[in-house]
């Protein structure tokens, strides 16, 4: 069996949001067991998709395939009493708990800081929070565009003379999944003392801290220069986006790639007037879109390697899933989608001959339950006892069985 | 671990419980913003973060956001930028293409846990310290690189930004307005992706290392780390239902979208050409009835066609104009309140000029004035893996070279008369040197 770097680890995830489901996904890659509690009617993402013609149902979306992949799924209703002892018992039994439940309702679900603490001192937890669990925006509530808006990277994506623009889906939460890793991993570090580590997170802070250089000037109150406000997609003939024959094309070039830059596109003479910069935004800028757009994205790309240059292209997901250069990487996991047969998947994140990386398909909704309170509280099958009369596998797998009985 | 650091020595001393990272001793070759972005998240929890430059290859961020109408003693320790990212570390100032500046980042790595670098693939190599000539000096050892694309051939040759980036890895695509062309990201998003990524390595390496002993090598390559967070397009296109741009829209309910706003009373007028933005999102039936109460809007709440999200979807442009309508009059901060009384997802678009003055985050204790050499204070955020029970300070960021005597003397036991001689064949610098 790989020595997978996490092998060992046990981690609750009670979220519905990407920062945990991406985090929570890559520690299951990497050999931790990773119990997803979802509530009786299943997790949102279930319903999100988009779904295969014809095929709607709560395992068949791309997000749930996506985001949840390698976990085992446990129903719990967290409303109900003997929802939240099975909560506490499984997280007595694990050294890791994430959650982006709003802190208002974390008491009444049972996730409350010390009530979890009092389930195990042993156990760390990471929070994470659109505003963070205390200020005066902690009751806030929150969507993707709102998480993406508070924190000053949305002001600064856009068409200068257009509405501030937000990146694909909740990039805000995507960015803070890498956070939850990180905090979770130092935390399971710290904790080897034997003493659980809880760790805050806020989406806001998340965001407010990688504004580049913006951030750090406008905290000390220097002015920002236009250059720095929104400016599109660069709109100068060495920092921009072109059109090329079958999509679109990159120049982003920094001063020491001026040189290879003009050779690539056959004009070395240019370079001496590299810093006139009417020059650039003006003529230079014709002539940079007239040979992209006599180009296809691999014949810029082929530029690229020839000259050095930093030239790219607009990858669309299907030039991404062909790129023998990416697939060397390693990154690709098949796995199977009850649909379309097998689907390729981003793994690991990282590459090491040492941090071997596998996952298996999204859970069914409650597919683990029984198995789990079973295993890991002791509870007996005739114990677990299912919701009876309602229809669907979510009732069907849903405990509601008290687990006092399930403790050591 | 390695040896007592000044952080375990104070927290021992005060009898608190050491940092979560401390002990942890960590050579940094990175610059710029990704490297240093993720180095910074290690340094905030505690880890001894040593950053070398080198007396001719200086952070090429010290000679950035350097306020022109200023006067410095020493303007490469002024960069805002550098100061934000780069707190809490260690500075050295080394040659390390002479012989004895390679020396002592062989003696360094042989009682540090890792070393971290964004050099061009092959050039740490080059360098003599790759993973295994150090794994030579030390089996402990975890070297972390965080390239553009790989280290493999042809893209291991392509230098590449963050923009770049962002196209070759499906995220430029996706985003975008409704009826426009790809786009980038306001940031050189990638890089502090590939920070974190560099971070979340270095930890899952050193996990790995309790049980087996030894280090390894990590590649954390950002065009990967990007592909992770758009699996679900990637997914999609291959279920036949692909994804494209859809603005600011939710692809799942509606309206949601980014209306202008009026001034905020006594504002001076920062923005650019609208006073302010506002961000709204409908998620539930519920919300839509409680977003038309708020405007005031019964004719929209009576409209059956617009009960549900379909309807909605349909009719979004039509809503949009009536959102904007209502939010115009309204500063983006009195709007967002009122949404959010009424139980609505609403917030402020906040530029980076916004922040300081931003409620929650003052209230957060976010921002951190720190002494600073140059200006007398300096402010940068506070850490942001926010360790319950643990007092996470922040120090000013090192002066070039700052702490080649501390370094040398303290961790490796060089005398007086050997950091002299190294200072005197411009093996170490305390300014950079004149290219």
């Amino acid at each position: 069996m790989p020595d997978y770097p996490l092998r060992g680890f046990r981690v609750i995830e009670v979220a519905t949001g990407e920062a945990v489901a991406l985090a929570a996904r890559v520690m299951a890659g990497y050999g931790a067991e990773v119990i997803k509690v979802e509530p009786p009617g299943g997790d949102p993402s279930r319903g999100v998709g988009p779904f295969p013609h014809e095929s709607v149902g709560p395992e068949t979306g791309a997000a749930w395939h996506f985001f949840h992949g390698g976990k085992k799924s446990v129903v719990l209703d967290l409303t109900e009493a003997a929802g939240r002892q099975v909560v506490q018992a499984l997280a007595g039994q694990a050294q890791l708990l994430l959650t982006d439940v709003p802190a208002a309702e974390r008491d009444t679900l049972g996730l409350a800081r010390e009530q979890l603490r009092a389930a195990s001192p042993a156990l760390s937890v990471i929070s994470v929070t659109p505003y963070g669990e205390q200020g005066p925006y902690a009751g806030w509530s929150a969507s993707e565009i709102t998480e993406f808006a508070v924190g000053g990277q949305m002001s600064l994506m856009g068409d200068p003379d257009r509405e501030p623009l937000k990146a694909f889906h909740n990039q805000a939460e995507c960015q803070a999944s890498l956070h939850v890793l990180g905090a979770a991993l130092a935390a399971l570090l710290a904790a080897r003392t034997g003493a659980g580590q809880y760790v805050e997170i806020s989406v806001q802070e998340v965001q407010a801290s990688t504004l580049e250089a913006q951030g750090p000037m406008a905290l000390n109150g220097d002015e920002l220069p236009a250059g720095l406000l929104r400016m599109g997609n660069g709109g100068r003939a060495t920092w921009g986006q072109f059109q090329c024959k079958d999509g679109y094309v990159g120049c982003f070039v920094n001063v020491m790639n001026l040189p290879s830059f003009f050779r690539a596109i056959g004009h070395p003479e240019l370079l001496e007037r590299a810093g006139d910069e009417e020059f650039i935004r003006g003529e230079c800028y014709k002539i940079v879109a007239e040979w992209c757009a006599a180009r296809t994205k691999k014949e810029v790309y082929d530029a690229a390697v020839e000259f050095g240059a930093p030239l790219s292209y607009v990858a669309e997901p299907a030039d991404i899933l062909a790129n023998p250069d990416i697939a060397r990487t390693g990154i690709w996991r098949t796995v199977p989608h009850p649909v379309a047969g097998w689907v390729r998947v981003p793994g690991p994140p990282f590459r090491s001959d040492g941090l071997p990386f596998d996952l298996t398909a999204a859970p069914g909704l409650g597919q683990h339950t029984a198995a789990m309170l079973g295993d890991l509280l002791g509870l007996a099958a005739g114990d677990v006892q299912l919701i009876a009369g309602q229809s669907g596998s979510a009732a069907r797998n849903a405990a509601t069985t008290s687990p006092a009985g399930g403790r050591a | 671990m390695s040896t007592t650091t000044p952080a375990t020595a104070d927290a021992a001393a005060a009898g608190a419980a050491p940092l979560p990272l401390a002990g942890i001793r960590v050579i940094d070759l990175t610059m710029v913003w990704a490297g240093p972005y993720g180095t910074k998240l290690l340094a905030d929890l505690g880890a001894e973060v040593i950053k070398i430059e080198g007396p001719a290859r200086t952070d090429l961020t010290r000679i950035l956001t350097i306020p022109a109408n200023r006067e410095f003693e020493r303007p490469f320790d002024a960069s805002r930028y550098f100061n934000e990212y780069n707190r809490n570390k260690l500075g050295m100032a080394i040659d390390v293409q002479q012989p004895s500046g390679k020396a002592i980042i062989r003696e360094l790595a042989a009682v540090s846990d890792v070393l971290i670098e964004n050099f061009r693939p092959g050039v740490i190599k080059r360098l003599g310290f790759g993973y295994d000539e150090l794994r030579e000096i030390n089996p402990r050892i975890i070297v972390v690189s965080i390239p553009g694309f790989s280290s493999y051939r042809p893209e291991a040759s392509i230098p590449a930004y963050g923009p770049n980036i962002e196209q070759m890895g499906g995220l430029a695509y996706l985003n975008g307005y409704l009826d426009g062309p790809p786009h980038k990201s306001g940031i050189s998003y990638g890089d502090p992706l590939a920070g974190l990524g560099g971070a979340a390595a270095v930890l899952l390496a050193l996990l790995q290392r309790e049980r087996t002993g030894v280090g390894q090598y990590v590649e954390v390559s950002q065009r990967n780390l990007l592909l992770g967070m758009i699996g679900d397009a990637l997914v999609a296109h291959q279920l036949g239902a692909p994804l494209g741009r859809n603005g600011n829209r939710s692809t799942v309910y509606a309206p949601q979208g980014v209306y202008p706003a009026a001034p905020p009373p006594g504002a001076s007028g920062t923005q650019e050409q609208a006073p302010g933005w506002l961000v709204v999102s409908v998620v539930t039936d519920g919300q839509w009835r409680a977003l038309c109460r708020a405007m005031d809007r019964d004719d929209l709440a009576a409209d059956v066609e617009l009960a549900t999200v379909v309807g909605r979807m349909r009719a979004h442009d039509r809503l949009d104009e009536a959102i904007a309508a209502w939010t115009k009059g309204l500063a983006a901060d009195e709007a967002a309140r009122r949404l959010q009384d009424a139980g609505i997802p609403a917030a402020p678009v906040r530029a980076p000029a916004d922040l300081p003055g931003d409620a929650n985050l003052v209230a957060r204790d976010f921002f951190r004035t720190l002494p600073h050499p140059e200006y007398g204070e300096i402010r940068v955020t506070a850490p942001v893996w926010r360790f319950d029970g643990h007092q996470l300070d922040v120090r000013t960021a090192p002066k070039f070279g700052e702490h080649n005597r501390e370094v040398l003397a303290r961790i490796l036991g060089y005398s007086d008369e050997d950091i002299d001689a190294l200072e005197r064949d411009g093996v170490l610098a305390d300014r950079p040197k004149q290219s």
